[in-house]
């Protein structure tokens, strides 16, 4: 048993995933409205937008880089697509593919500045979080742009199995591509090595520079997907949205047991962690819970994972030199 | 480490899958609160906005009246998603009507219209769903744009003696309710030869942020040394022009008026830097909607235009186009009668 | 110069003794150390000299043996204690402060001289410094930047700061080896000063003719051991050579003779700034070419430029007579070329990782399928290296960092042999592992020379370089200094090359002083270019509507600027301090409704108590904030993203949502921000008071200089004794404090508290980090001022100002400060660029 509870302490996947049981049951004890899977799914369906980001983000932190500009970057999407469609009438269809595109080149600009002038990426991605949104809210003032067209709206509506399970789907579905290639491929193990020592990586003729251009590109991309399922949930667009996005991605990412410092994480610790964010704000959603609290009990979440991580951290290190 | 996660994998959807199945069969015991007294809902656009902590009183006052209970769920910011989370969750609870004030005229129309086929109607609030007024069965609106515009035109040219130049400091460039005023204001002017020595020469944005507001105020006075007034229709609007012209010492030459909160404006009309300005009473606004939600829930009100119904203390009401209520014509304030209102 | 009493022993050892892991540095060394005598210490590289300066430097702690200071046995914990007893250690790579003056880095962290309040006595501690730096006839001013020196003058400064603290004991590790010989006599002339007061300098150098310029005495250390120690007038030359070389070779393994094949590598006319020029060699199939030579005498460099990750100025790269072009080291794969690195730990492995996952990473392609890794691929690759280097491990998906040395090294071998290289360049292949482990890797270096791979060996190890090559090169400060071909190479002759050598003035010497100076200049006077930028866009401005420069916008500005100059006065503590605070608004907001709250409970109360609760919260929240990131080690911005969001939770749920109005608070909190001397309203002249005592604080109080310290180099704080944890502590309280001062003024300002606003419309950490990094401190920290500051929230203000006068869309606003944050750090970026190419 005792070594049961070392290994669970060991494993931050484990973590989040114990977490989850007790959040779920505890959930289901105290409020019948709480009524398992479905009710779960309909409510988590505005959370997957910003789950995709966090797929990203895992990739990122992993390879020890950070980028705060991913919510400000899909709302920077978000008007210029509903913009192309609204004024230029670009066709929907066509969108579903330019607007990841867009996403992709606001991250690769994140890239180069991080590459080319070897800024830290946290003084770049602070700086565009900025000025993404601020053009964002330029081109697209107070107005908000609806009337898309049918077959795109209401993503979170439709049903699967009886269950509107769409959005958490399509998360699923990105998750595990995301997996197969952080866990599975060469690039993925690229990810992992720069993060545990650049220095090595780049003296093992890992292209450094390439591969973090790329995950930021991709952290671009996966803002156009999250701009684009926003927008069918949401049925509208308007430089309001994604507010904060970045914040509960990284703390999706750290309370899966990613570290911060990067080298070590798992797609899944994201997983299970948005999981459990999307149980808790179910059970604080039905038990009433002011939205001020739910704001505390996220910040608080956010910084409790970091601190706990690190003790692991330093707890295994220590025990792994003993022995 | 990769056992480990196969096992989690599992477990996960068992979980999932067992809590579906035990939790699916009806338990009648466990009904909820809610459904036992009845809740109407109330969702302001955002917390920490005193606007709605007076409409939240009456929106109170009346479901008591009608024998609910009152509960406020705000958002921590103005958007729609956030919102849209807390409809969920209340139409989950079962809740017998849901009053909202939208943070969009358009992103909430899903969630709206699942929520109106699970038996809980929705009651908008102040601001209304513009074009899509279909997907709510009421909308209380404060007054209409026509009586808003015109009463601060009015409002301004009694104090500065029907000429002379005057500015607008508005919230942001694309604010639908702001935008509906000063068309209006606009058209009021060009068209009431009352007006025709009034000069509109400028509308400036803040923002409803405090600095910035002040800092377009300030530059209104240098740009325009011979302005006569300012309207502002945003409180956090108004306030800034107020202490903007205090702190300039120019309240004999320039008025200020607009939309503002007495609990803000309170001493800038004692000291004489504002002499008067206007708000409807946002208790009455929550008030009517508690009743139309009230009456709604206990099926004794079938909202249709043309329809007239007795909103408690307010009399009686009817809906009009777009089954729309409104509460009544601004208040005027000023220094005689400010120290009645708290809100 | 003559002495007559028998001399003071200053400084004396017995078998003194040091290992580190496995490996045995320092076995039984006995020495005496006397005042007033020059000591040189010398041995080839790994003999452990410089662990033995370390030791009595107080940087590591012996594992045997006693050290006795004047007669009292003596064991310290630190540099710092070592230096309070008189005992200071002059490191090749001088650890300073490259933002700090001259006299800061020789006094921060060691008695500052202070005056009646405690503040730093900067008079005071200029004269002194001048002083010392007078007594070794150094011309430096003393307020001069340290990043502007070269690095003789750097290492004169910490000579200076060693004199400063009344060292009786010299430690000096290689202090001749970046100096050019004017330089070299100069530092040989303050030495022989210093032995006629007394003291006791002790130095290492290879350059054996320089040591018996100076010397009185030599002590010769090999593999660890003491071998002996001579009086300059009683020795000579040779015997000091063969002391240090006088390694037996028996033991050795040594590569069979080989026929050489066709050329694999040449190399010609390599170049690359100060650090080689035109080295020129080649490599022949089936070939061990010897790399010796002294360390810093630009092998590694050679090695690093070959493979790629160094960029080279000119010179050709041929692999089987092909010229490559290279500029990476991906590319220097793709021609054959592998690499294994000197520093293993830091370029050679990913320590947590595993076994197999170490020994793929340079051929990944080899056991993936479109992409896709073969676990079972990858250890059977792993599995057969192991048997083929007869690696000693558990199993192959075990984490490399739990294996000793020797395996290790075979991990990284086998790494780079799985890419099948035509040129193997392996660089000190052996240090640090067992004699076992060093012999098999000499086979496995044979095995591959004879399958016909041309290898490059980077060796310090004599014995190991005459054994196992074909051809030695060695090379002396960046140049070729002698080539043997086996059976020429002896012990003897390949270090004299190394160290004699007679043509010293060919040598590349680091010559990077005088341009890195300019745009250090440049780069410390950036807040000038900030106000020329200020001015200029001022003069646009006027130009383009003369409006802008009327009494009331200039009243307009002024007023815009007090809470943004208070709050970026604290971020910037935290951005000199290589840190950042997210969470400034969100206290700002708690700070103001809690403050402002007050008086919604006790209506009477005086403005002064709010104000005093207002900075109250706001420091406690700033120690919350600061105790996250110094002692439980969370990444500042990871803290700060955290307590940003908690915070402003709290600050709905301390309100209820509501907010507080004007109603509620006094009129004498209004005052604040409309009256005031002079028509100046009290809180512009609060700001005033803030940003000066601010500018007083990190000027006059050690705290504020180690602020920059801390920024400017946080190891060389960490060694220096600074309190870094206290440090960081205050750093971010005060900065809470300022924020909380601020969130009361806005109440003052704008009359209404409203919880969703204060610092969060528009969000105040956007505006007061703008400001910082548009006031030029350097984002990385270390540098930085209070003036800057306030000149980046002027220009912020004006900007904000102009858009309003010019009925620009504020939407702009926040593009302006994104974009205002990209070309700050562009231009820093730049500049950073240029002073380290210069």
């Amino acid at each position: 048993m005792k070594r049961f509870a070392l290994v669970v302490l060991r494993s931050p996947v484990l973590i989040a995933f114990v977490l989850l049981v007790i959040a779920y049951t505890v959930g289901s004890v105290r409020s019948p409205e709480f009524f398992g899977i479905g009710y779960v799914l309909e409510r988590s369906s505005d959370l997957m937008p910003i789950a995709l980001l966090a797929l990203a983000m895992t990739f990122i932190i992993i390879a020890g880089q950070i980028d705060l500009s991913v919510g400000s970057g899909a709302v920077l999407v978000m008007v210029l697509t509903a913009l192309l469609h609204h004024d230029a009438n670009v066709p929907m269809s066509a969108l579903l593919v330019i607007a990841p595109l867009i996403g992709a080149l606001l991250g690769f600009a994140n890239g180069l500045f991080v590459t080319r002038l070897r800024v830290p990426p946290l003084v770049v991605t602070l700086g565009t979080l900025a000025l993404y949104r601020g053009l964002a809210m330029v081109m697209m003032g107070e107005q908000s742009i609806g009337k898309f067209p049918a077959w795109f709206v209401g993503l979170d509506m439709r049903q699967i199995f009886g269950l509107p399970c769409v959005p958490v789907l399509i998360f699923f579905s990105f998750a595990l591509v995301a997996g197969i290639v952080l866990h599975l491929t060469t690039f993925g193990r690229r990810v992992y090595a720069i993060g545990t020592s650049e220095s090595t990586s780049r003296y093992a003729g890992v292209r450094t520079d390439r591969i973090k251009l790329i995950l930021f590109t991709l952290a671009g991309f996966a803002m156009g997907l999250a701009a684009l399922m926003q927008m069918s949930i949401i049925t509208t667009a308007s430089y309001k949205h994604f507010n904060g996005a970045e914040l509960t991605a990284i703390t999706a990412v750290v309370l899966g047991g990613t570290s911060i410092k990067g080298g070590r994480g798992s797609i899944l610790g994201t997983v299970l962690a948005i999981l459990l964010l999307a149980v808790v704000g179910t059970v604080m959603g039905v038990e009433n819970v002011r939205a001020e609290n739910q704001l505390a009990i996220t910040g608080t979440m956010l910084i409790a994972a970091v601190v706990v991580n690190e003790l692991l951290a330093r707890l295994s290190r220590r025990s792994g030199r003993t022995t | 480490m990769r056992l480990a996660s196969l096992l989690i994998l599992t477990a996960s959807a068992a979980l999932f899958a067992g809590c579906d199945q035990s939790t699916s069969a009806p338990t009648p015991a466990a009904t909820s609160d809610a459904a036992k007294s009845g809740v109407l809902v109330y969702i302001p656009k955002n917390t920490g906005n005193p606007y709605f902590e007076s409409l939240i009183q009456g929106y109170t006052d009346a479901a008591k009246e009608n024998g609910f209970t009152a509960r406020t769920q705000a958002p921590d910011n103005a958007d729609a998603t956030s919102q849209l989370r807390i409809i969920k969750d209340q139409v989950q609870q079962k809740v017998s009507a849901i009053a909202i004030s939208p943070n969009s005229t358009d992103a909430l129309n899903a969630t709206f219209d699942e929520s109106t086929k699970k038996g809980v109607p929705i009651i908008c609030v102040d601001s209304d769903l513009t074009g899509n007024e279909s997907r709510r069965a009421v909308g209380v609106l404060t007054a209409n744009p026509q009586m808003v515009g015109e009463g601060q035109i009015e409002l301004l040219g009694s104090m500065i003696g029907y000429s002379g130049k005057f500015a607008i400091l508005s919230a942001t460039t694309d604010a639908p309710n702001q935008n509906a005023w000063i068309e209006v204001m606009k058209k009021t002017l060009a068209e009431n030869p009352k007006y025709k020595a009034m000069e509109l020469v400028e509308i400036v944005y803040g923002n409803d942020e405090p600095q910035k507001s002040i800092t377009e105020a300030e530059a209104l006075l240098t740009k325009y040394p011979d302005l006569k007034g300012i309207i502002a229709p945003t409180t956090v609007g108004i306030r800034s022009a107020a202490q903007v012209v205090e702190n300039a010492k120019k309240a004999d030459t320039i008025v200020v008026t607009g939309l503002g909160l007495p609990s803000e404006m309170r001493s800038f009309v004692k000291n004489g830097t504002v002499k008067a300005f206007a708000l409807w009473s946002p208790y009455d606004e929550g008030y009517l909607a508690g009743q139309i939600a009230g009456q709604i829930a206990r099926g004794t009100l079938k909202p249709a235009p043309g329809v007239k119904f007795t909103a408690g203390k307010l009399g009686e009401r009817e809906f009009g186009p777009n089954t729309v209520v409104i509460t009544g014509p601004p208040t005027v304030f000023n220094k005689d009668n400010i120290d009645n209102f708290k809100f | 110069m003559t002495v007559i009493n028998p001399p003071t022993i200053a400084l004396q050892g017995r078998s003194v003794a040091k290992s580190f892991g496995s490996v045995s540095v320092l076995h039984d060394v006995s020495f005496d150390i006397r005042s007033g005598e020059v000591h040189t210490l010398m041995g080839e590289n790994g003999a452990g000299k410089s662990t033995l300066m370390n030791i009595l430097a107080g940087v590591h702690q012996p594992d045997g043996g006693e050290i006795e200071l004047f007669g009292q046995p003596v064991a310290f914990s630190s540099p710092h204690a070592a230096l309070s007893a008189g005992i200071a250690l002059i490191h090749q790579e001088p650890q300073n402060f490259p933002d700090l003056s001259i006299a800061e880095n020789i006094f921060l962290g060691r008695g500052v001289p202070r005056g009646a309040i405690g503040q730093i006595n900067w008079g005071e501690m200029n004269r002194r410094t001048a002083a010392v730096l007078n007594s070794l006839g150094v011309k430096l001013d003393p307020r001069q930047r340290m990043s502007g020196l070269s690095i003789a003058d750097q290492q004169m400064v910490e000579l200076a700061g060693a004199l400063a603290q009344d060292a009786k004991i010299l430690l000096m590790d290689e202090p001749t080896a970046a100096l050019t010989p004017g330089e070299v006599e100069r530092l040989f002339a303050i030495v022989r000063n210093l032995r006629e007061t007394g003291v006791a300098v002790v130095f290492i150098s290879h350059r054996i003719p320089e040591v018996f310029e100076i010397a009185d005495r030599i002590t010769v250390l090999r593999d660890g051991n003491c071998i002996g120690t001579r009086d300059v007038r009683e020795t000579d030359k040779s015997e000091i050579v063969r002391m240090m070389v006088g390694r037996p070779l028996g033991d050795m393994y040594e590569k069979p003779d080989a026929k050489p094949g066709a050329v694999k590598l040449c190399v010609s006319r390599l170049t690359s700034g100060s650090r080689f020029r035109d080295i020129g060699f080649e490599v022949r199939s089936g070939e061990i070419v010897g790399l010796a030579g002294l360390v810093g005498a630009g092998r590694t460099e050679v090695a690093e430029a070959i493979f790629g990750i160094r960029k080279r100025d000119s010179g050709t790269i041929e692999v089987d007579g092909v010229a490559m072009p290279i500029r990476s080291p991906s590319n220097a794969i793709a021609a054959g070329i592998a690499y294994v690195p000197e520093d293993r730990a830091r370029n050679g492995l990913l320590l947590p990782m595993s076994i197999a996952n170490n020994t793929t990473l340079a051929s990944l392609p080899a056991v993936s399928t479109f992409g896709f890794i073969s676990g079972s691929r990858e250890s059977q690759m792993a599995e057969a290296w192991r048997r083929t280097l007869k690696t000693r491990l558990r199993d192959v998906g075990q984490p490399v960092n739990e294996l000793s040395g020797g395996n290790q090294q075979k991990v990284v071998l086998a790494r780079w042999l799985e890419t099948k290289p035509k040129v193997l360049i392996v660089d000190e292949p052996t240090r640090g592992i067992d004699v076992g482990a060093k012999a098999e890797v000499h086979h496995v270096l044979a095995e591959l020379a004879r399958q016909g791979t041309a290898i490059l060996m980077i060796s310090s190890d004599l014995p190991e370089v005459i054994a196992m090559s074909d051809r030695v090169i060695v090379m002396k400060e960046g140049r070729i200094s002698g080539e043997f071909a086996r059976g020429q190479a002896t012990q003897e002759r390949v270090m004299r090359a190394a160290t004699v050598g007679d043509d010293a003035a060919n040598g590349v010497r680091p010559d990077a002083g005088r341009a890195q100076r300019r745009w250090s200049t440049l780069s410390a006077s950036r807040e000038w270019g900030v106000l020329l930028f200020v001015v200029l866009v001022f003069a646009l401005l006027t130009a383009k509507d003369r409006r802008f420069a009327s009494a009331d916008t200039l009243r307009s500005i002024l007023t815009a600027m007090p809470l943004i100059v208070i709050v970026a006065s604290g971020q910037l503590l935290a951005i000199l301090s290589r840190n950042i605070d997210l969470s400034v608004g969100s206290m700002l907001g708690l700070a103001a409704i809690i403050a402002g709250g007050i008086f919604v409970t006790h209506p009477g109360l005086p403005v002064a108590v709010a104000i005093i609760v207002s900075v109250f919260v706001g420091a406690i929240l700033g120690l919350i904030n600061g105790t996250l990131v110094s002692l439980l080690r969370v990444p500042a911005i990871i803290a700060t993203l955290g307590t940003f969001t908690a915070y402003r939770g709290l600050v709905y749920i301390w309100s209820g949502g509501k907010q507080v109005a004007k109603d509620s608070l006094p009129p004498a909190l209004s005052t604040i921000a409309q009256q005031g001397p002079i028509d100046i309203p009290w809180f512009v002249w609060i700001a005033a008071a803030v940003a000066v005592a601010m500018a007083l604080f990190l000027r006059f109080f050690s705290t504020g200089r180690y602020i920059y310290a801390i920024g400017s180099n946080p190891r060389a704080a960490q060694l220096r004794g600074v309190p870094v944890a206290r440090t960081i502590l205050t750093v971010f309280t005060l900065g809470g404090a300022c924020a909380g001062l601020a969130g009361i003024l806005y109440g003052a300002r704008f009359g209404t508290i409203n919880p969703a606003d204060a610092g969060a419309k528009p969000p105040m950490e956007l505006i007061v980090i703008s400001a910082v990094v548009l006031g030029g401190a350097a984002v990385n920290g270390g540098s930085g001022s209070v003036f800057g500051t306030v000149l980046g929230c002027l220009l912020l203000a004006m900007v904000d100002a102009a858009t309003s006068i010019l009925s620009i869309s504020l939407f702009w606003q926040r593009v302006f400060y994104g974009g205002a944050i990209l070309l700050a750090i562009t231009s820093d970026s730049l500049l950073r660029r240029k002073g380290r190419e210069a």
